[in-house]
């Protein structure tokens, strides 16, 4: 025993170095879901308010930049609205209208302000000033005007952490000019680029196509911009091709997004589940 | 007071490290770790082992909560305090084991060439540790000329950090020496 306690005595900065190196190598490489929620929960009380302070000052020298996009998003969405207006209900009979799909509220939006963003690292995140009593819960989507952003990790009654489009787990269900629909997913080495692999050379994709959401993702409505394609090249191995392209979201300048949540998702998620 | 004025510093240079540095769109990728020199040069390096590794995993993992990577920079924290032990253990710091006040491994005290050796071997072996720990545990590239574009710009920022202690403690430091 005190031969223990005197090794223990002898060695201890050797012994707290293996113990504090296991717990924190532990500690990073099983960082799952729920270990991220945990920590998330934990460091929201210190880590927001100070990447709000941060984003509050930020925020205040990009106003002018803000309100041009603004008003550029107020046409767009006037545009939509119009034509909206033209789709005509189908009557079946006199007294029963179907309502077409178009028409049907299939997503629920909330708007929010982001106040911390990582984008050197392998695995990046960001948190937005909104939470679970605002109506957000996981597995919803986030984008701004310019194109898709990430997805909902977890969620604290005030504050959401979300995956950037900068994580290997966001692979997104993108379509290109209506004929072809593949995952779009970050390249892992450099900021702002993505590729959607394995698309059969057959497919005519051109560089400057742009890419948007398809009608099969769970996150986001259809046609959301994703990004523009700049490079492409053929894969001799499996005989496919690999399109690169740039995120159209600038992550360096990100302050309001939204938050969009397909309203049937737990119907979708319970099928899923019962598979 | 001149230890509440070091961890008064030592807390602006955090704060410049998670508010102003991590969201620095410098170069694609460079993450400046400025917050390694609270650990290498604000605390005293001839403090007791234990709670020098303590404070700098603390410190470390604090780092990690802003950047959502728990439990990395906090490896690399107790890496370097474990290495910095052996390093002031080389026969040209023996002068320096016989003292007993609290000692800063600041250009003050070793001189500005020392100095300049000792932020790069530890910056050098902090952003490879990280560098290559990060980027094996999710099996993307590990990007070589990001990590000299890395340890180049954190020994810049460090040495500005210094210039400002120094502008700072001028005073106090010349008092202590006379």
């Amino acid at each position: 025993m005190w031969s223990w306690l005197r090794f223990f005595k002898k060695y201890n900065f050797t012994i707290t170095f293996l113990i504090l190196s296991i717990f924190s190598l532990w500690l990073f490489i099983y960082n799952s879901e729920i270990h991220q929620a945990y920590f998330f929960k934990i460091s929201s009380f210190i880590v927001s308010p100070l990447n709000k302070l941060s984003s509050n000052i930020s925020h205040y020298f990009y106003l002018k930049k803000e309100n041009e996009e603004l008003v550029i998003e107020n046409v767009i969405l006037n545009d939509r609205l119009n034509n909206s207006m033209n789709v005509k209900c189908i009557s079946v009979s006199d007294s029963v209208f179907l309502i077409p799909d178009s028409l049907k509220k299939l997503y629920s939006f909330l708007p929010a302000r982001l106040i911390s963003m990582t984008i050197h690292e392998s695995k990046n995140y960001a948190i937005i000033e909104k939470g679970r009593r605002d109506g957000i819960s996981e597995n919803s989507g986030v984008y701004t005007p310019n194109g898709i952003l990430g997805i909902v990790s977890s969620v604290s009654d005030k504050y959401t952490l979300l995956k950037t489009y900068m994580h290997p787990d966001v692979k997104i269900s993108a379509a290109i000019n209506d004929n072809y629909v593949g995952i779009a997913q970050w390249d892992g080495k450099h900021i702002g680029v993505g590729e959607i692999v394995n698309v059969p050379f057959t497919i005519k994709i051109n560089i400057g196509d742009t890419i948007f959401t398809s009608a099969y993702s769970t996150f986001f409505p259809p046609n959301i911009p994703i990004g523009v394609v700049t490079t492409k090249y053929f894969n001799p191995d499996n005989q496919s091709m690999t399109y690169k392209f740039n995120y159209l979201e600038n992550l360096y300048r990100v302050y309001f997004v939204y938050v969009v949540k397909f309203i049937d998702n737990d119907q979708i998620m319970q099928l899923n589940k019962n598979k | 007071m001149q230890t509440f004025k070091k961890v008064l510093f030592a807390l602006l240079i955090f704060l410049i490290q998670v508010l102003i540095l991590d969201h620095l769109p410098l170069s694609y990728g460079v993450q400046i770790n400025l917050f390694i020199y609270i650990i290498l040069c604000l605390i005293p390096f001839n403090m007791n082992k234990t709670s020098l590794i303590l404070i700098a995993f603390l410190i470390g993992l604090l780092r990690d909560s802003f950047t959502f990577t728990y439990g990395l920079y906090a490896f690399g924290a107790i890496v370097i305090i474990f290495i910095q032990h052996y390093y002031f253990l080389l026969p040209q710091y023996n002068k320096l084991r016989k003292i007993d006040t609290p000692l800063y491994a600041n250009s003050n005290l070793l001189g500005w060439r020392s100095f300049l050796i000792y932020i790069t071997i530890f910056s050098t072996i902090f952003t490879f540790l990280v560098n290559i720990i990060n980027y094996l545990t999710t099996w993307i590239y590990i990007r070589f000329y990001f990590i000299i574009e890395e340890i180049f710009f954190t020994i810049i920022f460090i040495c500005i950090a210094e210039l400002m202690r120094s502008w700072l403690f001028h005073k106090e430091e010349k008092e202590k020496f006379v």
